[in-house]
């Protein structure tokens, strides 16, 4: 946090610190300083010396007791654990990542632990202005590229075989990373149809190009089909032989 | 009781009036011996803060037994965590 600190001389420590404030625009509320010149006012025989200050942005109190209270859980849970933290002033959000040997047993099933703890977390440290997100050893980071992965896969298979394709279902974040993912082509759309904890993200052409595709023999499968991840091979068969 | 210890801590973290929080634990033996022993575990917290631990639809409640049967796996107990009425 000290990296971004400033220096500023003054005539006092005072004056000195004063400048800094004006050039961070915060109250001296939100600094942490260190004098490195007191200063000396001059005389007759020496030229005045200024008082330097180095001033940086203080961490809000959250992520103070963010970690204690993560610290403290993990160990009346008995899980061993270093913890990475690192809190972004841009978007005021503590990031706080999990190192551990018990690191698959702290994300759980498709990081249903993981969510449940960070939950908990932001309970605690309850704060409006204040974002906290919870990871273990860059699970979150490492699931949202495989997300990506396999959008792209499955866009690349709509545009191949011109059909919609409707994913298995997922919570809002995976949703939206999925939706994301699908936005960079232009011949592609995507939505999301049913009720959670089904909701499921459906990656299909756009409109127009539904147009061109060769007219479906019989009904159209709405209802129970839709859902089916694997209904393809069905399709094929019903509709070339 | 490490289990019974950590979700004390977790529980008065989360209330207002953690010196209100009260524990009872009781543990029954599995009649088949492949079963887990099944650790029964009841909360007992001050009036308002009853909403607080259990939230709403029951999230945080939840959430507390989602992470504590996750660190319960090691010790092979099976764990029912519920807030009393009072």
């Amino acid at each position: 946090m000290q990296l971004d600190a400033i220096e500023k001389e003054g005539e006092t420590v005072d004056e000195a610190l004063q400048y800094a404030l004006e050039e961070l625009e915060v109250d001296s509320d939100s600094i942490e300083y260190e004098v490195l010149e007191a200063g000396e006012p001059g005389d007759e025989d020496m030229d005045p010396k200024p008082a330097v200050v180095r001033v940086w942005l203080k961490n809000p109190d959250e992520v103070g007791l963010a970690r204690e209270s993560l610290k403290k859980m993990l160990d009346a849970l008995e899980i061993d654990a270093q913890l990475e933290l690192e809190y972004k002033r841009s978007d005021r959000t503590i990031y706080i990542n999990i190192l551990s040997d018990d690191a698959g047993v702290l994300i759980g099933r498709q990081g249903q632990t993981l969510d449940a703890l960070q939950y908990m977390l932001q309970l605690i440290v309850n704060s409006k202005d204040t974002n906290l997100v919870l990871d273990v050893a860059n699970y979150r980071e490492r699931h949202k590229e495989y997300l990506v992965k396999i959008a792209e896969q499955l866009a690349d298979r709509v545009l191949r075989r011109r059909r919609r394709v409707t994913l298995k279902p997922m919570d809002a974040r995976d949703r939206k990373i999925i939706h994301e993912a699908i936005k960079p082509f232009p011949e592609l759309s995507s939505s999301s149809v049913g009720v959670e904890p089904n909701r499921r993200v459906v990656i299909s052409l756009k409109r127009a190009d539904y147009a061109e595709r060769p007219a479906r023999t019989g009904n159209s499968g709405g209802g129970g089909n839709r859902y089916r991840y694997n209904r393809h091979s069905r399709y094929y068969n019903s509709n070339n032989n | 009781m490490p289990v019974t210890d950590a979700v004390e801590l977790i529980v008065k973290m989360l209330v207002k009036n953690p010196e209100e929080v009260s524990i009872q634990t009781s543990t029954f033996e599995p009649e088949d011996e492949e079963d887990l022993v099944q650790l029964d575990i009841s909360l007992q917290v001050h009036p308002d803060d009853r909403g607080r631990v259990i939230g709403r639809r029951g999230k945080t409640i939840n959430a507390l037994r989602t992470v504590v049967k996750a660190a319960a796996i090691k010790s092979q107990q099976r764990i029912n965590i519920e807030v009393l009425d009072n």
